[in-house]
């Protein structure tokens, strides 16, 4: 990584900065999730930024929302508008001088897999990848461990419907890229956090059989799109063998502690 | 005479004809009424070192010259082409360049002689021989050979016998029984890593770091090891290449390395590679960059000739590197 960042991914930080700012208090009931959450934790590592990498996607956790501020008043009133599908906001912004399409803030549905976020995840603070932006919030963000699950979910759900594009390719990579960038011993304990809640445990037990599934050799489904979204420079296996090597690693250390 | 007009006409393009002349000369007679005479001049043997010379006996005339030889070595024949001198051999090398009337011709033959004596080539394959390469390239001249001997820690009479080699080779310039003078470094580093290199010799083992080279090079800063990166991540910290694709390092133990640093052997897809050292020098003169060490400029140079992939390529632009900063890395 050479230390700058992408205009695209800095904007995108801006407006989630603006969106926790209008929200005010209500940002206690808010967990972040998606690829954002995801560049938390690998920052090191690259990640491939496409479009839907800018998006910020929060999961609300209903028993922490306060009355007020009332969510669509607050964000209304900092220049956010409906945006494209239920529980979608964006905002305009523009890049580099030039405006570019808004970038959206999506509310999650209850899609499977988020509600891991509500059980793992920890406070960090969100700033600006803008030097000249001081702003810095408190954020809950979806650890490693629900992060993967709703991964694995969502991979999982495409290959069944055999709707596989470009873009779950990218998702694949995803995986191994926090399989890297958490110690082994750090996501196991948070796996057994989540397999042993009552709200949780069937939601990971899936995700688990998934990663089994696509991801512990490196001829499984998983491995082989994790390289093919490195592209034409991947050195042949090192990715695949590395997916199934890491995987393996957490299945083994969560079965043995589960036994 | 016989032998070089068989030798040339075997490498004339189709219409052209060889023939004596005169005592010494040869015609060469092209398509058309083109014709050139040409001066032949026969040596026993011409070292490298000996071609400087040709130029001066014989100062540029209108008539042009071949040199004709039972056998050229290469580095004599690299000499000889940077001279722009026309040169034959019995072996099957060959280059011929005329303006009129035009011709260009350039074979290559045997790249050893095949009457070889023992004067002939000196092996560089060893220890002793690449503990002596360093010193040559790392300490600026003028230095003796019993300064030489000492800082290396060889017997004497070996380095005189190496240097005289090299001396021969026009690889290095020394006053006549006396200290050597200069060292042509790059063509040095050259030569020695066509018989060095840590890939062959099986002393290399791949592996894969299944977290990324990243995280092998987070726990270098704080391993026990006795390690030394070299190759492209090395050359990346002084000299603006490619990202690396793989992690060169020499250890110690590279068992006990591989463990420590958490590796898994593999047959494909490394990321890895490490490299028991066939002598220690390759610790001399280690730098430390970011909090990891890494060999001496001239160590990664001659380990990235013998690379795979574009280890030629990054060794090169090192080697411009390495010309354009020496007095950071020689002493």
């Amino acid at each position: 990584m050479s230390g700058e960042v992408d205009p695209l991914y800095a904007a995108a930080r801006t407006v989630l900065l603006d969106a926790l700012e209008a929200l005010g208090p209500q940002r206690e009931a808010l967990i972040l999730v998606g690829a954002q959450a995801i560049y938390m934790h690998t920052g090191a590592y690259e990640l491939a930024v496409a479009e839907y990498t800018t998006d910020a996607d929060i999961t609300i956790d209903p028993g922490l929302l306060k009355r007020i501020p009332e969510i669509e008043a607050a964000l209304t009133s900092a220049g956010f508008f409906r945006w494209k599908r239920v529980g979608a906001w964006a905002k305009m912004m523009s890049v580099g001088g030039v405006p570019a399409a808004g970038h959206g803030k999506e509310v999650a549905r209850k899609a499977r897999g988020f509600e891991a976020a509500l059980v793992d995840k920890s406070v960090m603070s969100i700033q600006s990848l803008d030097v000249s932006d001081t702003r810095v919030f408190s954020l809950a963000v979806s650890g490693p461990a629900a992060l993967l699950v709703s991964k694995l979910h969502k991979i999982a759900e495409r290959l069944e419907e055999s709707k596989q594009s470009r873009l779950d390719d990218k998702d694949a990579l995803d995986i191994l890229r926090i399989l890297q960038a958490v110690g082994t011993a750090d996501l196991v304990d948070r796996f057994l956090t989540l397999l042993a809640k009552n709200e949780t445990v069937q939601v990971t037990h899936e995700a688990l059989q998934a990663l089994n599934r696509l991801f512990s050799t490196a001829v499984s489904a998983g491995s082989v799109m994790a390289a093919r979204a490195v592209g034409p420079l991947a050195v042949v296996g090192q990715i695949e063998q590395s997916c199934a090597v890491l995987a393996t690693q957490v299945l083994r250390a969560i079965r043995s502690e589960w036994a | 005479m016989r032998q070089s007009i068989t030798q040339l006409s075997e490498k004339l393009p189709p219409g052209w004809r060889v023939s004596t002349s005169a005592p010494g000369r040869l015609r060469l007679r092209g398509p058309g009424s083109q014709s050139a005479s040409i001066v032949v001049e026969p040596k026993t043997r011409l070292d490298p070192k000996e071609v400087d010379y040709l130029a001066a006996v014989h100062p540029a005339t209108s008539t042009a010259r071949l040199i004709v030889s039972p056998f050229l070595s290469p580095r004599t024949r690299e000499r000889l082409k940077s001279g722009g001198f026309n040169f034959l051999d019995m072996a099957g090398n060959a280059r011929i360049v005329l303006a009129t009337p035009g011709l260009f011709v350039e074979t290559h033959g045997a790249e050893r002689n095949p009457q070889a004596s023992q004067r002939d080539r000196r092996s560089l394959k060893g220890a002793k021989a690449g503990r002596l390469i360093r010193a040559l390239t790392d300490y600026i001249p003028p230095f003796g050979l019993r300064e030489l001997a000492k800082r290396t820690g060889l017997d004497p009479g070996y380095a005189s016998r190496i240097v005289d080699y090299l001396d021969g080779e026009a690889l290095l310039t020394r006053e006549v029984r006396g200290p050597i003078t200069g060292v042509d470094w790059p063509a040095l580093l050259r030569r020695w890593s066509q018989e060095s290199s840590p890939f062959k010799r099986g002393r290399v083992q791949w592996f894969l770091a299944a977290r990324g080279v990243a995280a092998v090079v987070s726990k270098l800063r704080t391993t026990a090891e006795r390690y030394a990166v070299t190759g492209s991540w090395a050359a990346a910290q002084l000299a603006p290449i490619a990202p690396p694709q793989l992690l060169l390092v020499y250890a110690e133990d590279v068992a006990s390395a591989a463990a420590s640093l958490d590796l898994l052997p593999t047959d494909s897809g490394a990321n890895v590679a490490l490299v028991a050292p066939l002598d220690p020098v390759v610790f001399d003169r280690c730098q430390e960059h970011k909090g990891i060490r890494i060999v001496a400029p001239s160590q990664i140079a001659v380990d990235l000739l013998t690379s795979p992939g574009r280890g030629p390529n990054e060794a090169e632009a090192l080697i411009e590197w390495m010309r354009e900063n020496e007095h950071v890395w020689r002493s």
